[in-house]
């Protein structure tokens, strides 16, 4: 149970409320909520002035304009708007793996779980309508785009009843994007929290994502035991995914060709990110969640 | 290749239980990734990395069974061939340890060190299969160990083992290993260690010399009296330079460790000089003094040991005899008239009386009681006269003719009785199955005129005449005081003290009746040690040893120096000339650490397979343990 976790107390809830998400881009929404939106509207915020005409409301006319210019202009303000936010969970046999020994910290599946949670809460507290969808060979069917606190309560049963793990094993980042892509039907914020181990690559669904016009925020978790296996000797390794095995003798250079690997793995995905103006941030799943929310994802730009 | 043990090689049955648990060893380590994406990403990249994983489990299998191999083959005792003896099961293994493998070549080692060391590297080949035998050659041959299979047992006596200061010859030691040999039939063998060119025969040889080293020795050390002066001695040094080149040097005399003279030499490759040293007074200047003569040269060469040699200065003490005739003056007179004959005349004689002096003389007449042929009988020399234990007949035999003579014997030395008319003789026969050592010194037709006979072990001697001297025209010649001095002399012994006045090591000489000597010999001038019983001996002595040694002569001591001497064995020339011969001596070693290398050959394959072990453990088990 998320909510009742110690690790995601009453209090971090609390903090969680002072925290909004943040749009690289100004995203069309659909109600009046806190969000500047690009339509001129009636929130307290002065956007501009226009010359009056014929059927504006009188009440929008700038009479100390008309006093010192005797012309007439009206003011134009913001319009606030919700924030469509699309929390995408990965769900596949990788992010709910652990190592044989157990290892440091708990699975990928539950950091992702509980960050997508915490996400979800900051967006639905600032009215922004929230989706949360697992994702793993493909897009499974989430909580709809919703609004309001009270909806909070659908995402945790949601994020607490993930697929099983025969229904969704392996990972299809690109037809989970391509998927989100049709259905989605107001572009806005999207959070991808995966490892991203998939063997088709991720390319292709980042930019289709890019090309879909989302604000994109990779989140990369990974277990400590996958930065540091810590593996020696002749082994047999199994995919949990595909149940694929494969020998090898690990030795210190073997050991650092994996490291040099997995960092480049993910320095292609932040290269990505910072050419197209997404934001990246990479958590292993020992990370205290509290820190990674109200530290790295600050520092991050990814909240404020 | 022979095996001590080839039932050991059973053990080879092992190798399918070797790969059996190899196969289990080898199962990989089974882990479950998240994505083995990017380990086949890191593979790819290291595919010769991979490549050589893959057989690095087939190398460690392979060296498992190559310890495997050596385990079992050192469990199988391999020995390395022995050449020409790889098939005898008995080899008898003849070291000469002669003085001339005392040469020191390279380094400090001596010849006799290496040919131990070829020996104890040889007997390692000890076992159940193969025994060894060790024989020295000094001195006629001495088994040092008989047939053996015990390489630790061998190992002790050949360790053991000393150099002499022998010279001769081979023949004896070489004998005696073939009738080893030959008792063990076809399967006996024999291998020769020395230095030098091949003994001839049926052996296997190993020629130790590594080079022919240059040497100058004493060959002859001797000091006679003087024919004219009795009571002085001319010393004669002959001193050899068995060299390609020049030598010069001294040759120091000394006398009861006291210097007398030095003499320079200088000596053409190849020659000899002799050496004489003017007349030394031999009488003794004190009670106890031992008339020690040394002579030693001061010249660095290979062979040390002849460069000493050892002497007595002759004493001039004479011949008690006791005379039991008194109607016999041209005996009487011959005897008074010998200045090495102290005579004391007496007509009734007991053996008990006799026994204070050195001989007794009888003309003619037996004495009534007399221990005839017995050890106590005092030397005794029978005038005309014999036991009937020596009479084949009572009837004397008419008209003797002097039909053979053995002129070497010391009794019979420069007598000429050829022409000597005498009306008769005895009948006299050396008993049969009797211990003592007859010479039929003069002999007429088979009947010895003249018989000389000495007990077994030189415990008492007798000579018998069988014709009466007086009447004949012996006495009238020269030939009668020679008959008489010659008697009385061997009788005495002098012979053999005279003989072995300067006796070579490695030579056996009897000691006369009544004389023992101490074993060990001295060279320096120091009290004499006490010694036991056991460190006397009596009738006969092979020195092996230079130097000099206590004589005990009824309760008198006096002192016989015996040396090297042996030209022969002091030219090492050529010694090398020959190669090393015979497969089966091993490779030599001239170095201390050297020598720890030669360990049996199941050591080093053991140690092979605990290097190949560790190797093992470095390249798989260390990074799965670490």
């Amino acid at each position: 149970m998320i909510a009742q976790d110690p690790l995601f107390p009453t209090e971090f809830l609390s903090r969680l409320e002072r925290l909004q998400l943040m749009a690289r881009r100004i995203a069309v929404g659909r109600d009046r909520a806190e969000r500047r939106s690009r339509r001129t509207g009636s929130s307290l915020e002065f956007a501009d002035h226009r010359n009056y005409s014929a059927g504006d409301d009188l009440r929008t006319i700038d009479w100390n304009i008309y006093g010192r210019l005797e012309r007439l202009f009206i003011k134009l303000f913001e319009e606030e708007e919700d924030l469509p936010v699309h929390l995408l969970v990965d769900a596949s046999a990788s992010m709910r793996w652990m190592p044989d020994a157990g290892g440091i910290g708990p699975a990928k599946f539950d950091f992702a779980r509980r960050l997508a949670a915490a996400l979800a809460y900051i967006g639905l507290n600032h009215l922004d309508r929230v989706e949360v969808n697992f994702f793993s060979s493909r897009l499974e069917r989430g909580v709809g785009l919703a609004r309001g606190r009270k909806h909070f309560r659908q995402v945790l049963q949601y994020l607490e009843n993930p697929p099983a793990l025969d229904e969704a094993n392996t990972t299809d980042l690109a037809a989970s994007m391509l998927s989100l892509q049709r259905q989605a039907r107001r572009r806005g914020l999207v959070f991808v929290l995966s490892d991203f181990f998939d063997p088709a690559g991720w390319e292709t669904a980042a930019a289709r994502l890019h090309a879909a016009r989302f604000d994109v925020e990779f989140v990369q978790i990974l277990h400590p035991s996958e930065v540091n296996p810590g593996l020696r000797g002749d082994c047999r390794l199994t995919d949990c995914e595909t149940g694929e095995t494969m020998e090898v003798t690990v030795d210190a250079a073997i050991s650092a060709a994996y490291a040099k690997a997995l960092e480049g793995l993910t320095s292609e995905l932040r290269d990505f990110c910072r050419k197209h103006g997404h934001g990246f941030l990479r958590a292993t799943s020992d990370l205290p969640l509290e820190e990674f929310v109200l530290v790295m994802l600050r520092e991050g730009g990814l909240v404020r | 290749m022979n095996f001590l043990y080839p039932a050991g090689l059973a053990f080879f049955a092992l190798i399918p239980v070797v790969i059996a648990l190899f196969l289990l060893k080898v199962r990989h380590r089974t882990a479950s990734v998240s994505t083995i994406m990017l380990w086949r990403q890191v593979l790819g990249q290291h595919r010769r990395r991979t490549l050589f994983q893959k057989l690095r489990q087939w190398l460690s299998l392979l060296l498992h069974l190559l310890i495997l191999a050596l385990i079992v083959f050192a469990l199988a005792r391999p020995q390395p061939g022995v050449g020409p003896l790889a098939n005898a099961s008995a080899v008898v293994l003849v070291l000469d340890d002669r003085v001339a493998m005392q040469a020191l070549e390279s380094g400090e080692k001596s010849r006799f060190d290496r040919a131990k060391s070829v020996a104890l590297a040889a007997v390692e080949s000890a076992g159940n299969n193969r025994e060894f035998a060790v024989l020295t050659t000094a001195g006629g041959g001495r088994v040092v160990s008989p047939f053996s299979g015990d390489p630790e047992e061998l190992r002790t006596r050949i360790t053991a083992l000393t150099n002499t200061d022998a010279g001769g010859t081979m023949e004896g030691a070489l004998s005696l290993a073939q009738e080893l040999a030959a008792s063990r039939g076809k399967e006996g063998a024999v291998w020769v260690i020395g230095a030098g060119p091949s003994p001839e025969g049926d052996l296997t040889w190993t020629n130790v010399a590594q080079s022919s080293p240059a040497n100058v020795a004493i060959t002859q050390f001797a000091a006679r009296p003087l024919p004219n002066s009795p009571t002085t001695a001319a010393v004669l040094v002959e001193v050899a330079n068995f060299s390609d080149s020049s030598r010069d040097g001294n040759v120091a005399l000394t006398l009861e460790n006291r210097p007398l003279e030095s003499r320079p030499f200088s000596l053409e490759p190849g020659a000899r000089t002799t050496l004489v040293f003017p007349a030394l007074d031999t009488r003794r200047q004190f009670a106890n003094a031992r008339s020690w003569l040394r002579a030693k040269l001061d010249t660095t060469d290979a062979l040390p040991a002849d460069d000493v040699a050892f002497a007595i200065l002759p004493e001039n003490r004479p011949v008690r005899v006791l005379l039991a005739a008194t109607d016999n003056l041209f005996l009487e007179r011959a005897l008074q008239q010998d200045p090495g004959v102290q005579l004391e005349v007496m007509e009734n004689v007991t053996p008990d009386l006799a026994r204070g002096f050195d001989v007794v003389v009888f003309d003619r007449k037996l004495p009534e009681t007399w221990p005839w042929l017995e050890n106590t009988m005092p030397p005794t020399l029978l005038l005309a006269a014999a036991p009937g234990q020596l009479l084949k007949s009572p009837d004397p035999i008419p008209l003797p003719m002097v039909s053979a003579s053995h002129a070497s014997h010391p009794v019979g030395w420069l007598i000429d009785l050829r022409d000597v008319q005498a009306p008769s003789t005895l009948a006299l026969s050396p008993p049969e199955n009797s211990d003592w050592i007859w010479t039929r010194v003069v002999e007429s037709d088979g009947t010895p005129m003249i018989l000389a006979g000495a007990a077994a072990g030189e415990t008492t001697r007798m000579v018998v005449t069988g014709f009466d001297a007086l009447q004949t025209d012996l006495p009238l010649r020269v030939g009668f005081p020679l008959l008489i001095s010659n008697s009385v002399r061997w009788l005495a012994g002098r012979d053999l003290i005279e003989n072995v006045a300067a006796p070579r090591a490695g030579e056996s000489f009897p000691l006369p009746p009544g004389t023992e000597l101490a074993i060990v010999p001295e060279k320096e001038f120091r009290p004499v040690p006490t010694r036991e019983a056991a460190d006397w001996r009596t009738g006969g002595f092979l020195p092996l040893k230079a130097g000099f040694y206590e004589l005990r002569e009824n309760g008198n001591t006096r002192w016989l120096g015996v040396s090297v001497a042996d030209a022969t064995s002091s030219d090492l020339r050529g010694s090398a000339a020959g190669p090393a011969v015979g497969a089966a001596s091993p490779k030599l070693a001239s170095s201390s650490w050297t020598a720890w290398l030669r360990q049996p050959f199941w050591v080093w394959l053991a140690l092979a397979a605990l290097v190949l072990f560790s190797l093992e453990w470095w390249w798989f088990h260390r990074r799965i343990t670490e």
